[in-house]
C-alpha cells in the first residue's frame, strides 16, 4: 500500500564529505524514486525566499 | 522575421530533445533519453521525481506524487502594502553606444531631477510601507550621481529597510562605485564577455573600446566583496563566445553571470538560429559547473518561482519612473510616446503635483496570463515560461497574446536541458548552477540599509 510505503520512506544519508549531503526518498518498488532538493540548498541558502523575481525579469 | 547570423545557421536539423515532454498536472515533466525514464520536477516542494516510462500515465502514479505533496498552484500577481518597489530611471543618456541599445535617442536626453525623485519616493511611501526595493536604472544610472545621492539620502532617513539595486555599464569613476559600494549596494554590470566580442558590441560614445574599465569595476567588486553580477546581451554573434566568456569572467572573480538573447529593432543585429542557441548556451552551463560559476537565463529564472504571469513589473507589482514623468511597466519603454505606450500606466502632473494613472491600459496588461494561451496547455515550461515576454510577443507576432517562436523554442529546450541537469547535480550533492537568480535575490534581499539616525 502507498500510504505506508511514505510512512517508510527510507531516508538515505550520505556519509562521503566530499558530498554536501541530501536525503534520497526511495519508493523503487513503484517505480519511482524522489529526491529531495532542499538539503542541498540549504549548503547556500538556510532560507529561501519564494517569491516570484521581481526586478530581474528576462531583460534585466 | 529576425534576421539570424550566418555563421550561425545549423547545417542539420537538430534533434528536439523536448518534443515529447509535458505538463504532468501542472509540473515539468521531461524524458530523460541517458536513463530512458521521466523526470517529474516539482518547484513546490523542491522535489524530482525519477519514473519509469510504464507508469507515468497511471492513476496510481499522480496519487503518489499527491501523497508526496509534489503539486502546487503557480504564484498569480500580487502586491503587499508593506513592500514598495520602484525603478528610477536616473536618465536616458549614456557614454556608450551599444550596438542593440534601446533607450531614446540622443535627441531626446532627459535626466531626473532630485526634486522629482523625491516625490516619486513620497508618493509610494505610505504609512503601511515597512520596506523598500529602489532600483537605479538608464541610460547609464550614474551620469546622475546627484539624484541617485538624493533619493540614497532620502529613503535613508525615512525609517524604512531600504534595499538599493543599480544596473550600470561599469564605466563609472572609481569614486562613484566606491560610494555605492559603501551604501551597500547590489549590482548588475554590463559585460558582453570577452573584449574582442564587448568592445565591438558595447564601445564608448568616443568610439574606444569599453572592456577595460569594465573590468576594473569588476576586480574593485570582487576585492570588496560586493554582490553583484555580470549581465550579457547574447547576439548571433556573440554566441559563438560564450563558452569563452564564461572562463573570462571566471578569471576576474565574477561568481554570478546572467545573459539573455538580445531583442533590437537595429535590423544590423543578427540573431543567432535557436539551434546554435541552444547548443551553445549548453556548452557554457557545462562550462560554468566547472568554474562553479551560478547562471541566471530567462529560460530557468523561474524555476523555483512558477507562476501564471511572466514578469512583475508588466505585472504591476513593480513600477518604473521614466525621467519624462512617465509611469512605465517596462524598462524598454522610457518615455511618454514610445511605440509600446500600452505600458506607459501613468503620467505626473506638475501642475496637480499629482500622479494620474490610466486603468484601461492597466487593465490590458493585466490580462496577459498564461492560462489564457492555448498553445500552451501542455507545454513543460509552461509555468516558467508562463508564456513569454509580451513586449517581444507584441514584435514577433503583433499582439501580446502571441508566442514569440525563437523563444519558445529556446525555452522548451532550455528547461529540459535545466532538469535534467538539476537531477544530475543532485546526484553529486550539488546546488545547481541554474538556481542562479534564486540565490542572487536571496543574497541581495538581505542587504537591507538601516536607517541612519
Amino acid at each position: 500500500m502507498f500510504n505506508k510505503s511514505v510512512h517508510n520512506q527510507q531516508v538515505e544519508k550520505k556519509e562521503d564529505n566530499n558530498l554536501r549531503g541530501y536525503g534520497k526518498i526511495k519508493v523503487e518498488e513503484q517505480g519511482i524514486e524522489v529526491k529531495d532538493i532542499k538539503q542541498v540548498l540549504k549548503s547556500v541558502l538556510p532560507e529561501l525566499k519564494r517569491e516570484k523575481i521581481s526586478r530581474s525579469e528576462s531583460c534585466f | 522575421m529576425r534576421p539570424v547570423a550566418p555563421e550561425t545557421r545549423p547545417s542539420f536539423l537538430m534533434q528536439e530533445s523536448f518534443a515529447i515532454d509535458f505538463l504532468y498536472f501542472g509540473l515539468p515533466c521531461i524524458w530523460n533519453e541517458a536513463i530512458d525514464k521521466y523526470l517529474i520536477f516539482s518547484p513546490y516542494r523542491l522535489k524530482i521525481a525519477t519514473v519509469n516510462p510504464d507508469i507515468i500515465h497511471s492513476d496510481d502514479t499522480r496519487k503518489k506524487l499527491a501523497q508526496l505533496d509534489f503539486f502546487g498552484v503557480p504564484a498569480k500577481p500580487s502586491k503587499s502594502e508593506k513592500i514598495v518597489k520602484i525603478g528610477l530611471i536616473l536618465t536616458t543618456d549614456c557614454n556608450l553606444r551599444c550596438k542593440y541599445c534601446f533607450v531614446v535617442p540622443q535627441a531626446r536626453i532627459r535626466y531626473m531631477t532630485p526634486e522629482y525623485a523625491i516625490r516619486i519616493i513620497k508618493e509610494k511611501i505610505t504609512p503601511e510601507v515597512e520596506e523598500i526595493y529602489l532600483t537605479f536604472f538608464g541610460g547609464e544610472p550614474t551620469l546622475n550621481m546627484e539624484t541617485l545621492k538624493a533619493s540614497v539620502e532620502y529613503v535613508q532617513n525615512i525609517g524604512v529597510k531600504a534595499n538599493f539595486i543599480i544596473n550600470t555599464n561599469g564605466t563609472l569613476s572609481n569614486h562613484d562605485l566606491d560610494y555605492l559600494i559603501e551604501e551597500n549596494f547590489t549590482f548588475v554590470v554590463s559585460s558582453d564577455g570577452v573584449p574582442k566580442i564587448n568592445d565591438k558590441q558595447r564601445p564608448m560614445l568616443s568610439g574606444v573600446k569599453s572592456s577595460e574599465e569594465i573590468e576594473q569595476t569588476i576586480r574593485r567588486l570582487v576585492e570588496t566583496n560586493a554582490l553583484f553580477k555580470v549581465r550579457a546581451t547574447v547576439t548571433g554573434k556573440s554566441i559563438l563566445y560564450l563558452k569563452e566568456s564564461i572562463g573570462y569572467w571566471d578569471s576576474l572573480g565574477v561568481k554570478f553571470a546572467h545573459f539573455e538573447p538580445v531583442a533590437s529593432s537595429n535590423k544590423e543585429i543578427k540573431y543567432p538560429s535557436q539551434e546554435i542557441y541552444v547548443e551553445q548556451v549548453v556548452g557554457a552551463l557545462d562550462e560554468a559547473e566547472k568554474v562553479e560559476m551560478w547562471i541566471i537565463s530567462s529560460p530557468f529564472m523561474n524555476l523555483l518561482t512558477p507562476s501564471t504571469y511572466f514578469c512583475t513589473t508588466v505585472a504591476g507589482e513593480d513600477e518604473l519612473y521614466t525621467p519624462d514623468g512617465s509611469i512605465s511597466l517596462c524598462y524598454r519603454v522610457q518615455e511618454y510616446d514610445h511605440p509600446f505606450k500600452d505600458f506607459i500606466i501613468g503620467k505626473y502632473d506638475v501642475n496637480m503635483d499629482s500622479f494620474n494613472k490610466y486603468s484601461d491600459r492597466i487593465n490590458l496588461l493585466k490580462k496577459i496570463d498564461v492560462s489564457t494561451k492555448s498553445n500552451c496547455n501542455n507545454c513543460a515550461a509552461k509555468y516558467i515560461c508562463s508564456g513569454g515576454c509580451p513586449l517581444r510577443n507584441k514584435v514577433e507576432t503583433g499582439s501580446y497574446m502571441g508566442i514569440d517562436g525563437w523563444m519558445c523554442y529556446i525555452k522548451k529546450a532550455l528547461v529540459h536541458d535545466a532538469i535534467i541537469r538539476i537531477d544530475r547535480a543532485l546526484d553529486k550533492g550539488q546546488v545547481p548552477i541554474i538556481f542562479g537568480e534564486s540565490i542572487f535575490e536571496n543574497l541581495s534581499r538581505k542587504r537591507f540599509i538601516k536607517k541612519r539616525r
